[in-house]
């Protein structure tokens, strides 16, 4: 009679280890469940602790972005407000005669042939 | 081939059963061994398990302590590394890769490993572990000589058991003992096989 290899293979194992669905070996099959179901969580732990990462960090340079658009003003203001005084203003003809009403003007010939003025403060 | 019981009160051929519970497809099943689930991993044990200790037994030449932790991690390995399969060859290919790196790593952690080294450097002409396809033509001779080197009834006993697929009950009933009785003699046909095997496989080395 010519028998399956899974008939010999089953007559071997339980040679060796009695009651193959029953004895000691059949604790191999429950402990590797459990090593499987442990590797399950650890990954999943893995999965959701990266991806609360990174909706943090996410949330993080939202939050970040939404400071530097509020500032945005100030930042312009304090810009402006760097700019260095100047020494001189320019004016217009009628503003300048404005300033020098009623008020002595001298005006003194240059040797170049330039024209120098110069206001009298009593 | 088998030699045909010769025991008068033991029918010899019992008609074997017409199916095995029906298989889950594979692709389920090994999506269930990944999950953990203790069905699944019974159901892999009882259809897989048997084919994987023979290999291991062969290639380890009867040392059943050797063989049995490397299956006991290989079930682990497989734990950590399965993913799902739709074809049988495969997988079982899969399976004996996995079984022989096992294998390895117990008989570097035992110092065994060098002293086959020491063999095959002795003896080059050794056949190599896991020769062939199923795990050796020398196990299924191996198994072949020890049956027939043991007495009759058990013989009968064992061939009714696992040739015919007849259940321990009505084996029981067959030899008008009792249920354990009938476990008791398998146990012992069981160890006597188990001791011949023992003594074939280690006298090759």
């Amino acid at each position: 009679m010519n028998n399956g290899p899974d008939q010999n293979d089953r007559m071997i194992a339980e040679a060796f280890h009695g009651e193959w669905s029953e004895g000691a070996s059949a604790k191999f099959a429950l402990a590797a469940a459990r090593a499987a179901r442990r590797r399950m969580v650890r990954r999943r732990s893995v999965v959701g602790a990266a991806a609360a990462l990174g909706m943090a960090a996410a949330l993080a340079f939202a939050f970040r972005h939404l400071r530097l658009e509020s500032n945005a003003p100030e930042v312009l203001e304090a810009f402006h407000s760097a700019e260095p005084a100047r020494a001189y203003e320019i004016i217009s003809d009628q503003e300048l005669l404005a300033e020098l009403k009623d008020r002595p003007l001298l005006a003194v010939q240059n040797r170049d042939g330039g024209t120098e003025f110069l206001l009298l403060e009593y | 081939m088998r030699l045909s019981g010769s025991t008068p009160f033991l029918p010899l051929v019992l008609p074997a059963p017409v199916t095995k519970s029906p298989q889950a497809p594979l692709r389920e099943l090994t999506l269930a061994l990944q999950r953990g689930n203790d069905v699944a991993w019974q159901e892999f044990h009882g259809n897989y398990g048997p084919r994987l200790f023979r290999q291991l037994l062969a290639a380890t030449r009867g040392d059943h302590d050797l063989a049995s932790d490397a299956l006991q991690q290989t079930y682990l390995r497989v734990a950590r590394s399965i993913q799902p399969c739709d074809s049988e060859p495969m997988f079982v290919s899969w399976l004996r890769v996995v079984a022989r790196s096992v294998l390895h790593d117990c008989w570097r952690r035992r110092r065994s490993f060098w002293q086959m080294l020491h063999r095959r450097h002795a003896d080059p002409s050794d056949p190599a572990l896991f020769e062939s396809e199923d795990g050796g033509d020398r196990m299924m001779a191996c198994l072949d000589n020890a049956l027939g080197q043991l007495d009759p009834d058990d013989r009968a006993l064992l061939e009714a058991k696992y040739f015919s697929g007849t259940d321990v009950r009505t084996l029981a009933e067959k030899l008008m003992i009792s249920s354990k009785a009938a476990e008791s003699r398998l146990t012992r046909a069981r160890a006597e096989l188990r001791r011949l095997m023992i003594s074939a496989l280690s006298r090759h080395e």
